[in-house]
């Protein structure tokens, strides 16, 4: 190589040498873990004819200043008869324990996350172990991340003590969110979902036009895929109006190989009132296209490869608004807990089903009226940080 | 090599001249909890829940729940 080549390439070595150091630097400012905080809350559903009470504690705790651990605990106490209940065999009361472990890493701009779920119910086990990286770029402009989740439920049946099926859910997610200004922050999000196995609910069925009298109808069992892939994306983004108002919305589409198409949006608006209050109002609606193989009364045995009439499979939509309050406050020994907060959320939701009926109903098969009904959702949390 | 110098050079200085175009002192606003994309996540499972077991649709917004709440 020339001398003078030779000088000009030292020369820009050292020129990036110093732009990667002032890049690294530029990585390399540490980020903080989230302060220790546990929140217990009372949680209630009441609607479609079933009330679930779901009590829960939620902790985390740093152990050093980049490693933290958290856990979980719900108990969902269900009762009374969901439409599906009534028409079918399925139990009437039951009762499902969820219990989480995570442990989170830090280490300079990225959080690791490594979280265990366990689910039990007396006829459904769900394990499901989720591993995430989160980054930060461009001085805290930027966060990305990257998730990945595998599930493995085992299915029972509480009228046949010998029913024993396998379900895996194989997820991974991506995420970007944007500071675009000091008061506009965004997100966009996508997820791709895999699952295998027994997809469906053991104690439902399909209503076949009796072959000699079309007005009525018989119960038989449902097939469904042993596959299902859906993908979904959403973009979100939060404005800071002004003193403390922020609006929000939200986007989601979502599409899987049984034929579904669905979408959703959400608006908010959320804000301060004098030092310690916080309010939000919320409306969120979704909207779904029916399964390829779903019906809600066949005309024939074998009138489709795959029959099924569970009504998350039909087409329908639902509306939700949602009203939170949360309050600040101290507690006498505020050396020791840096803040407490309580905080009631109401939900009222609205379903409707386009061609799902009401097999209730003692009317002419096929001639039964749609079906619908509306919930409300309690609940309360107490929060404290330490 | 030669070649590729001045598009690693052009790739560096474009990327550190990406340069915080909010300001840390900027940013007060974005870092009131008002701005968090879910404050309340513990809150926030107990509907992801109830709508992941009545809708088909599910991902790409927020908590998963484990189990089946299809009764």
């Amino acid at each position: 190589m020339p001398k003078v080549a030779k000088v000009a390439a030292v020369a820009v070595t050292k020129r990036l040498s110093l732009l990667l150091l002032a890049c690294l630097a530029i990585f390399s400012q540490a980020a903080v873990l989230d302060d220790d905080r546990v929140d217990i809350l009372y949680q209630t559903y009441n609607g479609g004819g079933i009330e679930v009470e779901a009590p829960a504690i939620v902790a985390r705790k740093k152990l050093a200043e980049n490693f933290a651990l958290s856990g979980n605990y719900l108990v969902d106490m269900v009762s009374g008869a969901s439409i599906d209940a009534e028409v079918g065999a399925s139990p009437y009361e039951e009762e499902r324990t969820e219990y989480g472990v995570g442990i989170e890493y830090l280490k300079d701009k990225s959080t690791l996350n490594l979280h265990y779920t366990n689910s039990s119910e007396n006829d459904y086990e769900a394990d499901t172990l989720s591993l995430s990286v989160t980054q930060d770029f461009f001085g805290d402009l930027s966060t990305v991340n990257m998730g990945l989740s595998l599930g493995d439920d085992v299915i029972g049946n509480s009228t046949d003590p010998g029913f024993e099926e396998n379900a895996k859910h194989y997820s991974m997610d991506f995420g970007w969110t944007q500071i675009i200004s000091k008061n506009f922050i965004t997100n966009i999000a996508f997820n791709k979902t895999v699952d295998e196995g027994f997809l469906r609910n053991p104690y439902r069925f399909i209503r076949i036009r009796e072959p000699d009298d079309p007005t009525s109808w018989f119960a038989s069992s449902e097939n469904y895929p042993q596959t299902r892939s859906s993908d979904a994306w959403s973009v979100r983004g939060r404005y800071f109006i002004a003193s403390r108002k922020v609006v929000y919305a939200s986007y989601r589409a979502f599409q899987d190989t049984w034929g579904i198409t669905a979408s959703n949006y959400e608006l908010g608006y959320t804000f301060a009132y004098r030092e310690n209050w916080t309010l939000d109002f919320r409306y969120r609606a979704y909207e779904q296209t029916d399964a390829d193989f779903y019906r809600d009364l066949f005309d024939y045995v074998g009138q489709t490869t795959f029959y099924g009439r569970d009504k998350e499979l039909s087409q329908m939509s639902d509306q939700m608004f949602s009203f939170s309050v949360g309050y600040d406050f101290a507690l006498a020994d505020n050396q020791t807990f840096k803040k407490t907060s309580v905080y009631l959320f109401l939900d009222h939701i609205r379903f409707d089903y386009d061609n799902f009926r009401d097999a209730r109903v003692d009317t002419d098969a096929g001639e039964e009226p749609l079906y619908a009904f509306s919930a409300n959702l309690i609940r309360i949390m107490f929060s404290i940080w330490f | 090599m030669n070649k590729l110098l001045p598009l690693i050079t052009f790739l560096l200085l474009t990327g550190c001249s990406l340069t915080p175009w909010v300001k840390p002192y900027e940013r007060q606003n974005l870092a009131d909890p008002l701005m968090s994309f879910d404050s309340t996540p513990s809150a926030s499972a107990f509907v992801q829940h109830m709508l992941h077991s009545r809708e088909g649709a599910n991902g790409a917004e927020g908590g998963e729940g484990g189990g089946c709440g299809c009764n």
